[in-house]
C-alpha cells in the first residue's frame, strides 16, 4: 500500500470515531431539567445499609434509608423516623415513640416489630457488620406496642441517641432474604429505579414517602475513582455534584461550596517515652507550627486553625475556652534548649493518599520542627503498614500523623480512642485523663458529662499530648444549575438540592 | 500439534498454581482485612471479632488446607470486601477488560505493522523517523498522565467524548487509544527492525530480480519472515495489557474490568478476591501463551514445536 493511501485510512478512521463520539459528549443531565449527576469515588459493593462502613454506599442509602435520630444541616440532633426525643427508662433502656403510618418502599409497615429487627441484625456478632463498633454498647430492643419501642444497653450509654442516628431502619422480612443487598427498600425519601454494576445507579423519589416531595425527580450515581476525572468531567458539564474538591480547583469549578467539616488532621505525640516524654519538648513542637500558614498555603485559606482540641464546635464535649498554641519560633527553641532535646531526632509517622495534602501537611510540619532545631525523620508508609504503627501498643512512634473523624459527633470515640490510655491509638498514660473519659463514657447527667470532656480537651492541650493542626473544610464542585448547602455531617441529602428548574 | 498442546496446557496449570499460592502466602503475610476495612475508630476487640468472624485468626496451615480444598471443587470463596461470590465478582468484570484489550492491541496491531513496515521501506526517510519519534514516545509517556490529557483535550476542551465510565460506543475510545498507544509504537519498531534485516536479505533481491511485483516482495515474503519476532511481542502486549497495564488506565477511566477491581481488592485488603482475581489472569495468560505458540507454527512451518 502506498503511503498517502495509509494515511487517507488512519484519517478516515479518527474521522469515524470523532462522529460515534461527537453524540457522546456533553450534557447528559441537561434533558430532564431537574435530573441530577452526582460522581462519588467508588461504586458501593452492596446497597444493604448495615453491613459495610463505606463512604460511598452511604452517599447513595442515606436517601433510601432513615434513623430513628436525624440531624439538621448545622448537626443538632433531632427526631427522624422517632416521633419525639427518646426517654431514658432506667440505667439500661431507652425508651422510643415511632412516627405512625410509615412504610418501607416494598409494602412493609415500619413500627416497632421493624426497630427490634434492625437493631437485632446490625449487632448479630455473626452478622459481621463493619458498622458494629458504633453500636458496641447496645445489647437488645425490645417491642412494647406497634409504635413504642425500648433499647437496651450493656451499662449506662449517654451516647445512644447519637448511635440512633446512624443505625438504619430496615424491613422486618425483606431484609433476610438474598435479594436485599441489591435492591434496598427503605423509609426515605427516594428509591431505587435502576443499578447497573459498573455502570451507575438511579434513585427516583418513593412515592409512599411520608414527608415532603422532594425537589430533584431523578438522581444518578455514577463512579470515578480518580479525582482528576471528576473534575474533568465537572468541567465537561457531565457531573451536578462531585466530592472532595482540591483547594487549588476551586476557581476553576463551574460552583463550588465549602463547609467547615468533620476532618481534624493532627499529630498524636508520644508522652510514654523518648524525644517527646518531656511535657516541654511537646510543647515545643505546637508552638513551632505555624498552623495558619498550613492553612492559607496548603489549604487556600479552607481550613480554620484547631482550637487545640480535635473537636468540631458542633461536637458534643467541645470547650469554647481553649485556645491554640500561638506561632512562636523563639519559644519553641527555647523549651527544646530548657529540655536539652536540641539537635535531637525525632521520627514523624504517615502515609500518602487517604486523606486531603496529607504528605504535604507531614512535610510542612517536619520543616517546621526542623527549623525550631530538631532531626526530623519522616517516615512514609503504605496505608496498611502505617495502620500496624498506629494501633501497635504499647510502644509509640515519636510523633505519627492521624486525621480524626468522628462521624456521631460526640467526645467518646475519638477521646476513647487517641486521648485515654487503652485506646487503640493512645500515646499517654496520663491516668486523670483515662478518668475524664472512662467516666463520661457512662454519665447520664449531661451537664456533668459535658464538663468532663471539656476538663479531659484542656487537660490535653496543657500536656500537649498532641501537635493540635486543623480543621479542614469539606469542598464540594458543583454545576451551575444545582442549588445545595452542605452539611456538618457531609451527608449527601439529595431532598436538600435543587436545581434551578425545579 | 495435539500432544504438545496438551504438555503446554499441563505446564500453564504448574504455573497457575505456583502463583495462587505465592499470592496466598504474600496477602495473608502483608494484609490484613480488619484493619482497613473497619472505621479507624474501632477498638481491638472489634477488629479482633472481626477477624475471627472471617476465619482469618485460624493457624495458617489450616487456612491453606481450606483453601486448597475449595480450590479443588471450583469455590473461590466470598469477596470480603464485595460480600458476594470472588469468582462472580471477576467473571462479571473479565469481559470489560477482554473488550479494551483486544481492541486496543486490535489497533496496535493495524496501525503499528504498516507503519514498521512503511517505515522500513525507506530508513531515515520523513515517515521512518516521525515513526520513531511516535514509538519513543509511546514508550515514554505515562499511561495515566496520557489519559487524564486525552481526557482534558477531547472531553473537556472540545466535548467531544465522554471523561469516564462505560456504556457507548464513544465511551470505548479514549481508554482503548490510552491503552493502544504505547503498544503501537513499540510494535512499529519491532516490524522494522526486522523488516529491515529481511529487506536486506538475498532473497529479497533473488525475488525483485525475478521480476515479483514489490508489494507481493514486501507484503508477503518479507513480512512473513519478520512476523516472528512481532508475534512474540504482540502476545507479550497482550499479556502486559491484560495483566498489567488495565491496572492503571481503567482506574483513570472509571472502567468496571479487572484491573479496576485488583486496584480496589488491594485497597480493601480483599484477600480472597485478590486470589480469584490472580488464579483467573493467570489462567488467561497460560491460554494466551499456548495460543501464541500455536500460531508460531501457522506462520513458519519449520518451526518444530516442542
Amino acid at each position: 500500500m502506498r503511503a498517502p493511501r495509509f494515511v487517507a485510512v488512519f484519517a478516515i478512521l479518527a474521522l469515524l470515531a470523532a462522529a460515534c463520539g461527537g453524540g457522546g459528549g456533553g450534557n447528559q443531565s441537561g434533558a430532564a431539567s431537574s435530573a441530577i449527576t452526582i460522581a462519588i469515588g467508588a461504586e458501593p459493593t452492596t446497597l444493604d445499609p448495615q453491613v459495610r462502613d463505606d463512604g460511598n454506599e452511604r452517599a447513595v442509602n442515606d436517601n433510601i434509608y432513615e434513623t430513628l435520630m436525624a440531624r439538621d444541616p448545622a448537626g443538632e440532633l433531632q427526631p427522624g423516623l422517632a416521633a419525639a426525643a427518646p426517654t431514658r427508662k432506667g440505667d439500661e433502656s431507652w425508651e422510643f415513640k415511632l412516627r405512625p403510618d410509615v412504610k418501607f418502599s416494598n409494602g412493609e409497615a415500619f413500627n416497632a416489630d421493624a426497630v427490634v429487627a434492625s437493631v437485632k441484625r446490625v449487632i448479630d456478632p455473626k452478622f459481621n457488620s463493619e458498622q458494629a463498633s458504633f453500636f458496641s454498647t447496645i445489647t437488645g430492643a425490645t417491642k412494647v406496642d406497634d409504635l413504642t419501642v425500648t433499647i437496651e444497653t450493656k451499662g449506662p450509654d449517654p451516647l445512644l441517641p447519637s448511635r440512633m442516628y446512624w443505625m438504619k431502619m430496615v424491613p422486618t422480612k425483606y431484609s433476610s432474604e438474598a435479594a436485599f443487598a441489591d435492591k434496598p427498600a427503605g423509609t426515605g425519601p427516594y428509591q431505587l429505579k435502576e443499578w447497573s454494576r459498573g455502570n451507575q445507579i438511579v434513585l427516583e423519589p418513593n412515592p409512599n414517602y411520608w414527608g415532603t416531595k422532594p425537589p430533584i425527580s431523578q438522581v444518578t450515581y455514577k463512579f470515578v475513582p480518580e479525582g482528576g476525572a471528576r473534575m474533568s468531567g465537572l468541567l465537561a458539564g457531565e457531573y451536578d455534584l462531585i466530592t472532595n474538591l482540591l483547594p487549588e480547583d476551586v476557581e476553576r469549578a463551574p460552583k463550588s461550596a465549602h463547609l467547615q467539616g468533620l476532618e481534624h488532621p493532627m499529630i498524636i505525640l508520644n508522652a510514654r517515652g523518648g524525644i517527646t516524654q518531656d511535657v516541654r519538648v511537646r510543647q515545643a513542637l505546637n508552638y513551632a507550627v505555624d498552623k495558619q500558614a498550613l492553612a492559607t498555603q496548603l489549604f487556600g485559606g479552607l481550613a480554620k486553625v484547631d482550637t487545640c482540641q480535635i473537636l468540631s464546635p458542633q461536637m458534643f464535649g467541645y470547650n469554647p475556652q481553649l485556645q491554640p498554641y500561638a506561632y512562636d519560633p523563639a519559644k519553641a527553641k527555647s523549651l527544646l534548649q530548657e529540655a536539652g532535646a536540641v539537635g535531637k531526632q525525632i521520627e514523624l509517622v504517615g502515609q500518602t493518599g487517604r486523606w486531603l495534602k496529607d504528605a504535604e501537611t507531614i512535610q510542612a510540619v517536619a520543616n517546621f520542627w526542623q527549623e525550631a532545631g530538631l532531626k526530623v525523620k519522616v517516615s512514609n508508609y503504605d496505608f496498611d503498614t502505617y495502620l500496624k504503627h498506629l494501633f501497635q501498643q504499647p510502644n509509640r512512634p515519636d510523633s505519627i500523623h492521624v486525621s480524626s473523624s468522628n462521624e456521631l459527633l460526640d467526645a467518646d470515640r475519638q477521646y476513647s480512642n487517641y486521648y485515654a490510655e487503652g485506646g487503640s491509638g493512645t500515646s499517654n498514660s496520663d491516668p486523670e485523663l483515662k478518668r475524664l473519659i472512662t467516666e463520661a463514657r457512662t454519665n447520664i447527667d449531661e451537664g456533668s458529662r459535658l464538663q468532663q470532656y471539656q476538663e479531659a480537651g484542656k487537660l490535653a492541650c496543657d500536656k500537649a499530648y498532641f501537635t493540635f493542626l486543623l480543621n479542614n473544610e469539606d469542598i464540594y464542585g458543583m454545576s451551575e444549575r444545582l442549588n445545595w448547602q452542605p452539611r456538618v455531617d457531609a451527608k449527601l441529602l439529595v431532598s436538600g438540592m435543587s436545581t434551578a428548574q425545579s | 500439534m495435539g500432544r504438545f498442546v496438551v504438555r503446554r496446557i499441563a505446564q500453564g496449570l504448574l504455573v497457575v498454581i505456583g502463583v495462587t499460592i505465592m499470592v496466598f502466602i504474600f496477602t495473608r503475610m502483608v494484609g490484613d482485612p480488619a484493619k482497613t476495612m473497619l472505621p479507624l475508630s474501632a477498638s481491638p476487640e472489634e477488629r479482633a471479632a472481626f477477624r475471627h468472624e472471617l476465619g482469618l485468626d485460624r493457624p495458617i496451615t489450616e487456612q491453606f488446607a481450606d483453601y486448597i480444598g475449595d480450590l479443588a471443587s471450583g469455590d473461590f470463596g466470598t469477596s470480603l470486601w464485595q460480600r458476594r461470590p470472588a469468582i462472580d465478582a471477576v467473571l462479571h468484570a473479565l469481559p470489560n477488560t477482554f473488550q479494551l484489550v483486544l481492541l486496543a492491541i486490535a489497533i496496535a496491531v493495524l496501525l503499528g505493522v504498516p507503519l514498521g513496515v512503511l517505515a522500513a521501506l525507506r530508513p531515515g526517510g520523513a515517515l521512518d523517523r516521525t515513526a520513531v519519534v511516535l514509538s519513543l514516545a509511546g514508550l515514554s509517556i505515562p499511561q495515566f498522565w496520557l489519559g487524564l490529557l486525552l481526557i482534558i483535550a477531547f472531553s473537556v476542551t472540545l466535548n467531544m467524548l465522554p471523561t469516564a465510565g462505560m456504556g457507548t460506543p464513544a465511551h470505548l475510545v479514549l481508554p482503548t487509544l490510552t491503552l493502544a498507544f504505547p503498544a503501537l509504537g513499540r510494535i512499529a519498531m519491532i516490524v522494522r527492525s526486522s523488516m529491515i534485516d529481511e529487506l536486506n536479505q538475498q532473497y529479497v533481491k533473488t525475488a525483485k530480480a525475478k521480476g515479483m511485483p514489490r508489494a507481493r516482495v514486501v507484503g508477503f515474503h518479507a513480512l512473513r519472515n519478520a512476523s516472528i519476532p512481532a508475534l512474540t511481542l504482540t502476545g507479550w502486549e497482550l499479556i502486559r495489557a491484560l495483566a498489567g497495564y488495565s491496572v492503571v488506565v481503567e482506574t483513570v477511566f472509571a472502567w468496571p474490568g479487572v484491573g479496576f477491581l485488583a486496584d480496589q481488592a488491594l485497597n480493601n485488603q480483599d484477600l480472597i478476591l485478590l486470589q480469584a482475581i490472580v488464579f483467573v489472569v493467570a489462567v488467561m495468560v497460560v491460554v494466551i501463551n499456548v495460543v501464541i505458540d500455536v500460531l508460531y507454527r501457522a506462520v513458519d512451518p519449520r518451526i518444530k514445536l516442542v
